[in-house]
């Protein structure tokens, strides 16, 4: 008891007591006296009650009043204590651990110390390019930078006996001081002087350490092969690690001065205008983010003078490297941010309509002892409060027990969303001031929704009739309360339910779209590929060699045609070219043999395909094919018109292509959308390279004899033919099964998790209206309403208010339907669309059954009343 | 006839701060001292009398303090500051004015010409 209690309490036993020493020396008895006293002060607690609101209480003294009776009464009803704060509490924390990894992948840079920073070259049309080693070398020498990194993934390098999953990394050797403070846990990092004295060196990842030699700490001074080169183990770093480029899964750090030596190509230095690098680096202390970038486009525009032959005006950004500040992803991630925190944020919503429900229900049957103690001279004020801290009491429980959640759960997701080979490197899981502060509002939003409409409910009603023990009008329970709470939860509910059917359908429409045709015949074109089982690729073939192989196979009965390609149509590489407005353009491309549109089933539409005399192109004009889609985004492109290549000063390129033919357009598998791409010339003595064969008939047998005669010419490689469509399928299986599975699977936990909550809302509120009007339906019955009656009536007070919540559900899901299709368009993503009739109206279908299941047995206990002690219910 | 038991509302504390003026009072004192000069006027109850102490001390006009009353127990003990006085003298010249226009009203017998 506080301080004020005691001496308010003291003060007037004293005054009493004083009355009553008059009194008694007047003549009563101690016992009248002290009777004649207390009548003759009134109702202590009445005055002791004004006398604090009078005093204006130090906050913390009422609080903590309000905060004694708020523990009485919920030690009073513990399940209902429990119900509230579990029910909070998961709504909130799986909303929150939700925030938590849509900020730690958009809105956190990947490397956890402070400083870092990603430099972004840029395309007019807001495309990224990679740096140029000129760029780079040029931008460490500012003073902006503490240290600047470079490196790029080496496709071209292969671990002897590795997978394709594991992917070396070829970097500038300062490149572990920009990601990681911490030390390696076994050796060293790599130092200037690997890459000075250009050694052999290499760092590798703690899973590649496990799986060669025996232990992740286990492999120091042993060596391993890449490419036929041996490189020694310096170093070994602990694995999911930021320097692994998310979802890639880098087993290998080489120096980048190694990488002629291992590929055979052209290395860094002496590509120096190739955009082909990431730049990353560290600030210097006291620069900031915004001085850096002035810095570097100063030098940038340096560079453009200097180089006047690279042409055109190089734009560069430099970001924290978090998905929100990514140039020309920035806007959109910020709708994905705020349409992910949206939808993380229905179930904690959802769960507070829900609890919502069930203190308004509670509140209702506290009439009688609110109305006691409005006799006893509170205000409503001070009651309002007093119910209010009750429910803010739950709250700040449901709170602590969300944080935990919000704590524990993203490392769950995170381990769920990583595979082999695909870590979900996120350097920071733990709740943020962002992630606090998100929860903190959602706390604040649910204890207003959840507090303010029970503290109103529980005074509604007329104090006179209360106090005698019978319902006013006024006690009846606010329907249109309850009923706002059903339209807002089936509403939710609907939003979630049906974008989780619409990544299911997408899903399933990629696997579906995967064998359908894209512009080339599929069904009726083999892809060979040739692994090594050294993981070395095999030299390139000789003309001659080529051509008694493609002679070979187009022998074969139902062989209708043989050509050569880089890439299968199923996959490009990319080119950077300027167009003839002189700005740069990133296409894909891919090598192709004369052959090539034929046997791929590509039909020409303009100009002329490609003869034997355009291999080995040596002029200074070469010829290219596009498709008709390049010509659509390039006005000024025809046949005839010369494209130039960013990288103009390499020897290896040639410094002009000339448009001489124009193919029909191939779709993208996964976005069903066409492709601008441009076909170059493929050469025999092109290392990479791959076969397609055009048959008729049975895919089976094709593929069996094509399979045989590779073996007998190739054989110390594993040979595998697929036909175009497996190949596609494959591919979209791989993606169907990755990340837009997760995704779904999140939501669809989302979605069942809505409407589970909203069915328990439901039940609990058609029960709670049903007992309430006990005594109506007592009447109706006695009065001949039969059995389908009483249905009726219970399903007509559930179905208004669930078919406002599907109407306004429908509203909400159209509005969020395109910015959600936006957000998964575009390059690299997949094309979901949200507003399908058959998805809506089996969202719509779903939830209606579920709310159906949910009512059914308050509505038969509505039809099994006993009129006769309904009507004895008073 | 107006029952003269019952006390204007209002005017209880001008009345504690007057009983309170004449020196420290407790409680029961102060209710007391209002009984003497008050002529037989006395709350309904008396308990009201705690909610304007409590007021007027949370308003600045009067200090506390716990000591022994005459019948030697424990008691809190009021007392006039210095914004109390000035609030007193403020509170009866406007009662003492409100006091002579109403009986200067009341007193009037003649109707304004029109």
């Amino acid at each position: 008891m506080s301080r004020f209690e005691r001496e308010m309490r003291r003060e007037m036993r004293g005054h009493v007591a004083e009355r009553t020493a008059e009194l008694r020396a007047s003549g009563l008895s101690r016992r009248a006296a002290l009777r004649q006293a207390r009548i003759e002060f009134g109702s202590m607690d009445k005055y002791q009650e004004l006398c604090r609101e009078t005093s204006r209480l130090p906050y913390w003294d009422a609080f903590a009043k309000d905060l004694q009776h708020a523990l009485r009464s919920l030690r009073r009803q513990p399940l209902l204590a429990f119900t509230v704060v579990a029910t909070l509490g998961i709504g909130m924390g799986v909303s929150a651990a939700l925030f938590s990894l849509v900020n730690a992948v958009a809105l956190e840079p990947p490397v956890a110390n402070a400083g870092f920073v990603r430099i972004y070259s840029t395309t007019a049309d807001g495309g990224l390019l990679g740096g140029t080693w000129r760029e780079y070398t040029a931008y460490r020498e500012s003073a902006a930078f503490a240290t600047l990194a470079a490196w790029a993934p080496a496709g071209a390098v292969h671990l002897h006996g590795g997978s394709a999953a594991d992917l070396p990394v070829l970097v500038t050797c300062n490149f572990f001081q920009v990601y990681g403070t911490a030390a390696p846990i076994a050796g060293r990092w790599l130092s200037s002087g690997d890459c000075a004295q250009r050694r052999a060196v290499v760092v590798i990842a703690s899973t590649l350490a496990r799986e060669r030699f025996g232990a992740e700490d286990t492999g120091l001074g042993r060596t391993l092969a890449f490419n036929d080169h041996n490189l020694t183990v310096i170093g070994i770093v602990r694995t999911p690690y930021a320097g692994q480029i998310d979802q890639i899964g880098a087993v290998a750090w080489i120096p980048g001065t190694l990488s002629s030596l291992l590929n055979g190509k052209p290395g860094w230095e002496e590509r120096p205008d190739t955009p082909q690098l990431a730049i990353e680096g560290r600030l210097q202390r006291g620069a900031s983010q915004a001085q850096a970038a002035t810095a570097v486009r100063a030098i940038a525009a340096n560079l453009d003078a200097e180089h006047p032959w690279l042409g055109g005006h190089t734009q560069v950004e430099v970001s924290n490297g978090s998905l929100a500040q990514t140039p020309g992803v920035g806007a959109t991630a910020l709708w994905a941010i705020g349409l992910a925190t949206f939808l993380a944020s229905l179930l904690a919503l959802i769960a507070a309509a829900n609890i919502t429900g069930v203190l308004l229900a509670r509140a209702n049957r506290r009439h009688r002892e609110v109305a006691v103690r409005l006799a006893l001279g509170a205000s409503r004020a001070r009651i309002l409060r007093l119910l209010a801290t009750e429910t803010l009491l739950l709250v700040a429980i449901a709170a602590a027990g969300a944080l935990w959640i919000a704590a524990a759960l993203p490392r769950l997701i995170a381990a769920r969303l990583s595979g082999p080979g695909q870590p979900f490197t996120l350097h920071r899981l733990a709740p943020d001031a962002r992630v606090l502060g998100y929860l903190a509002l959602l706390a604040l939003l649910a204890g207003l929704l959840a507090a303010l409409s029970p503290a109103l409910e529980s005074l509604r009603f007329q104090l006179v009739e209360t106090l005698k023990g019978r319902n006013s009008l006024l006690a009846q329970p606010s329907r249109h309360g309850r009923s706002l709470l059903t339209v807002a939860q089936a509403a939710l509910s609907l939003v979630l339910l049906t974008t989780a059917l619409a990544f299911t359908a997408a899903q399933r429409g990629v696997l579906q779209r995967a064998v359908e045709g894209h512009g080339y015949d599929a069904a009726h074109v083999l892809w060979l590929e040739l692994t090594p089982r050294d993981a070395v690729l095999p030299p390139a073939p000789s003309p001659a060699r080529a051509r008694a192989l493609a002679q070979r196979l187009a022998a074969l009965p139902g062989v209708q045609g043989v050509a050569f390609a880089s890439l299968p149509p199923v996959f490009s590489e990319q080119l950077e070219l300027r167009g003839p407005g002189g700005e740069p353009w990133s296409v894909p491309t891919d090598r192709v043999s004369p052959e090539f549109f034929a046997v791929a089933g590509i039909p020409m539409i303009a100009g002329r395909g490609f003869s034997r005399d355009d291999a080995d192109c040596a002029a200074p004009v070469c010829p290219v094919v596009v498709s008709r889609e390049f010509l659509r985004r390039d006005p000024d492109a025809r046949v005839g018109t010369l494209l130039r290549p960013m990288d103009s000063r390499n020897q290896a390129l040639p410094p002009t292509l000339e448009i001489v033919g124009v193919a029909a357009n191939t779709t993208d598998q996964l976005q069903d959308l066409p492709q601008a791409i441009v076909y170059q010339a493929w050469s025999p003595g092109h290392e990479a390279y791959g076969m397609l064969v055009r048959f008729h008939g049975p895919a089976a047998p094709a593929q069996s004899m094509v399979a045989g005669v590779l073996r007998q010419t190739h054989p110390d490689t594993d040979v595998v033919v697929r036909t175009l469509a497996e190949l596609v399928l494959r591919r979209a299986q791989i993606v169907s099964r990755g990340r837009l599975a997760q995704v779904r699977a999140l939501l669809v936990v989302l979605g069942a998790g809505a409407v589970a909550l909203t069915m328990l809302g439901l039940y609990g509120t058609l029960a709670f209206q049903m007992a309430r009007r006990a005594h109506e339906l007592g009447i109706r019955t006695a009065l001949g309403a039969t059995r389908a009656d009483m249905y009726r009536l219970a399903l007509r007070a559930t179905a208004v208010p669930l078919g406002w919540g599907l109407a306004a559900g429908l509203g909400l899901y159209a509005a969020l339907a395109t910015g959600l299709h936006a957000l998964t368009s575009g390059p690299g993503g997949l094309t979901i669309f949200f507003w399908q009739p058959q998805v809506v109206a089996a969202g719509i279908a779903l939830l209606v059954a579920a709310a159906a299941l949910a009512v059914w047995r308050p509505a038969r206990r509505a039809t099994r009343l006993d009129p006769m002690a309904a009507l004895r219910e008073e | 006839m107006p029952d003269p038991s019952n006390l204007l509302p209002g005017t209880l504390e001008l009345l504690v701060l007057k009983a309170v003026s004449l020196g420290e009072l407790h409680g029961y004192g102060i209710l007391r001292r209002i009984r003497q000069f008050a002529a037989g006027a006395f709350l309904p109850e008396q308990g009201a009398l705690y909610p304007a102490l409590y007021r007027l001390v949370r308003q600045g006009h009067l200090e506390t303090r716990w000591g022994t009353s005459d019948a030697n127990r424990r008691a809190r003990f009021y007392r006039l500051t210095a914004a109390g006085r000035r609030k007193l003298g403020e509170e009866t010249r406007g009662w003492n004015q409100l006091v002579a226009a109403m009986g200067a009203a009341l007193a009037e017998t003649r109707t304004a010409k029109p």
